[in-house]
């Protein structure tokens, strides 16, 4: 049956055009399917891998989501704050390692700006454990520093020394509706890419934060009370007194508190940058001294009687948003296996009316005396191999796609795209369109034979 | 030994249809050219296939150069029709992929020992297509040939290795009247060379004086009137 082989391969040869065409339908499906499935970890990878090392996000009482979302990817911004009391009442915990606060809301051309503390870099992890670094320069040191994200130096074609305006206000690109000349800040540090939404951030002290909104807090103190964490212009008057602006009104309490705020300072969150002094935040990160911690330091906070706090563990919300997103990535493989399906129907099709004026030629085969068995193995070998082709010039073209698309997707959307890697799922796909063409291939020439054997040996088409 | 005796043959497609062929002796001795006429319908094609081994009767014996076809497996059917049958159809009787010289030798792939004094398929396909004036297209593309040229090849197929028995089925029937009687002759010529006994079968009578004995399938077969006894 060594003649069987080459048979096949001259049939294949001799229709061509249909052979190509069979192959590319499959090959686009099947690129389409294993691209998708690519994408999908890696969005679930760039997600998870977002943050890492982390107990507790600690944030004002609002939704797991929405604390998750703008603390960690920066979506969205908090409609509340939470006061530095209440970072004091965690940092003062016995199983605290560790707390950096961090406030947002604020945007520079596009990229977000996060007011926090130099030990964000030290302590913040990302994907699996995998520390910050920086490419140039060092942490923001003095209110009126910056240290950007890969993102941001790109491309804006920030470097070190490089004066930034921020502005006051998230927009979605370009910068804020109000500019701020007076307080430029001077680029000190650039990270390494990271994959993850700290490649699009501009961090700053907090209270270069705070400096953002002197004017604003000053011009028009009420009029970003619900958008902004929270900056106290506190300023000596000529006379003496204290006088207090308050920005934020939404937390009574605080009021009475701010004094006491700034007798208990630890000295890292009192900074004073002219008169500035913080007083909230948007939240903060925590860092137990034991993980098994975690959760006892989640319900301290989460009743804690002071501000009204919701603490989240960043991996059981991450499951969360993941399962709220989870709709989407079911969509996506849906459609991705309907095209594949249509692919199958495409393999089917053309072996269908490849078998029709093959009836012919089987029966020429059977009369020089090839066996049924013979032929159903020819054919569904055809099968097999525009099946294989297909997979193989698929999974080709998904993979040379990636690798020209990787870096833009990279840079675009900061989600790392693993190159050529299979996973199990993509073995047992391709084993099934592998036994599915099998299958498409024996029916087709169960249906050619019949008719062959139904012509006989007579000339009826 | 006789190339082919049938006996008490009946045959159906399914058990719920009539039968097709009922014949209850047929022989043809060895290298005798046999003319068979049958309109169509009379179940011709059949009984063809049934004498290659293609189908088996449901009763009755089919032996064929002195072997029982009807007592043996599908499988070995096959073999025994590889090896020892050529066939010629009406017209499409040449894989459509593969050249001339490719489609001649196809029975020595699936079996068939090349002639005597032949050190290869080849040779003898080339000896062959030679001698029916087809050297200079060995590496044509079938497609490419007249049908009285595909004809040639198909009859050049039916005789490499010179089996004993060569079923021909209308094989004239979509020549021209000239191409006709040189297709015969070439046949003629080339089936006594190679000693092999002709089933050779038409609706057209005149051809019958090419052949050693005519007999008429309307009385051999006595399912042939049946109506919609062919398929």
């Amino acid at each position: 049956m060594s003649g069987i082989f080459s048979l096949a391969l001259k049939s294949l040869w001799h229709r061509r055009v249909a052979t190509v065409l069979t192959i590319v339908s499959i090959s686009l499906s099947v690129a389409l399917f294993v691209g998708v499935g690519r994408t999908k970890e890696a969005t679930r990878d760039a997600f998870s891998g977002a943050i890492s090392r982390v107990d507790l996000i600690v944030g004002p009482r609002s939704g797991t989501l929405s604390l998750l979302l703008y603390s960690v990817f920066h979506v969205g911004s908090p409609t509340h704050s939470v006061s530095m009391k209440a970072v004091e009442f965690a940092k003062n915990q016995p199983e605290v390692d560790w707390v950096v606060p961090f406030s947002m809301g604020d945007g520079f051309k596009g990229f977000p700006v996060v007011g926090t503390t130099a030990e964000l870099f030290e302590r913040y992890k990302y994907r699996d454990g995998n520390a910050i670094r920086f490419a140039a320069g060092q942490a923001f040191q003095k209110d009126d520093e910056a240290t950007i994200g890969s993102d941001v130096a790109r491309s804006l074609g920030l470097t070190l020394g490089t004066k930034i305006v921020l502005s006051h206000g998230h927009t979605e690109d370009g910068d804020g509706f109000e500019k701020h000349e007076d307080h430029p800040f001077s680029v000190v540090g650039v990270l390494e890419p990271t994959g993850t939404p700290l490649d699009r951030s501009v961090f700053v002290s907090l209270v270069g934060m705070a400096e953002i909104h002197r004017e604003l807090i000053a011009e028009s103190p009420h009029d970003h009370e619900d958008e902004h964490p929270v900056a106290t212009k506190e300023k000596k008057d000529l006379k003496g007194h204290e006088h207090h602006d308050h920005a934020d009104d939404h937390g009574d309490s605080h009021d009475d508190s701010h004094d006491d705020d700034h007798k208990h300072a630890d000295s890292s969150f009192e900074m004073d940058r002219g008169k500035l002094k913080v007083t909230a935040v948007s939240g903060f990160f925590l860092g137990a001294k034991n993980r098994m911690e975690s959760l006892n330091l989640q319900r301290k906070l989460n009743t804690w009687e002071g501000d009204a706090l919701l603490a989240i563990l960043p991996g059981m919300a991450m499951a969360e948003l993941w399962k709220n997103l989870s709709i989407f990535e079911t969509a996506l493989s849906i459609v991705s296996f309907c095209v594949v399906i249509a692919g199958i129907l495409g393999l089917f099709v053309s072996l269908y009316i490849a078998s029709g004026y093959r009836r012919r030629e089987m029966m020429i085969l059977r009369a020089v005396g090839a066996s049924p068995l013979t032929i159903f193995s020819m054919l569904a070998g055809e099968a097999v191999f525009l099946v294989l082709a297909g997979i193989f010039c698929g999974a080709g073209l998904m993979y040379a796609g990636l690798a020209m698309l990787a870096p833009w997707i990279e840079r675009k959307f900061s989600v790392a795209v693993g190159l050529v890697r299979f996973s199990t799922e993509d073995f047992w796909f391709a084993f099934a369109m592998v036994i599915v063409g099998c299958v498409a291939g024996v029916l087709a020439s169960i249906n050619a034979y019949r008719s062959a054997m139904h012509d006989g040996l007579g000339t009826r088409f | 030994m006789s190339a082919v005796s049938l006996a008490q043959v009946s045959f159906r497609y399914r058990a719920s249809l009539p039968d097709v062929v009922q014949v209850s002796k047929l022989d043809i001795a060895s290298g005798e050219r046999v003319f068979l006429h049958g309109p169509s319908g009379s179940g011709k094609s059949t009984l063809l296939a049934l004498i290659g081994g293609l189908y088996a009767p449901q009763s009755g014996s089919v032996e064929v150069l002195g072997s029982k076809l009807s007592a043996m497996s599908q499988s070995e059917r096959d073999k025994f029709r590889a090896r020892d049958i050529g066939f010629i159809f009406q017209v499409f009787n040449l894989v459509p992929y593969l050249d001339v010289i490719e489609n001649v030798v196809l029975p020595i792939k699936f079996g068939r020992q090349v002639s005597k004094g032949f050190s290869s398929a080849k040779e003898e396909a080339k000896h062959l297509l030679n001698q029916l004036g087809l050297g200079p297209y060995l590496e044509t593309a079938v497609t490419e040939l007249s049908i009285g040229q595909q004809q040639r090849v198909a009859v050049a197929r039916a005789l490499i290795g010179s089996p004993g028995l060569i079923i021909a089925d209308e094989p004239t029937s979509a020549l021209d009247a000239d191409a006709r009687q040189s297709f015969l002759d070439t046949l003629r010529t080339h089936v006594k060379a190679s000693s092999s006994a002709v089933l050779f079968v038409s609706h057209d009578r005149s051809l019958a004086s090419a052949f050693d004995r005519s007999l008429s399938l309307v009385e051999i077969n006595r399912a042939s009137f049946r109506e919609g006894g062919a398929v």
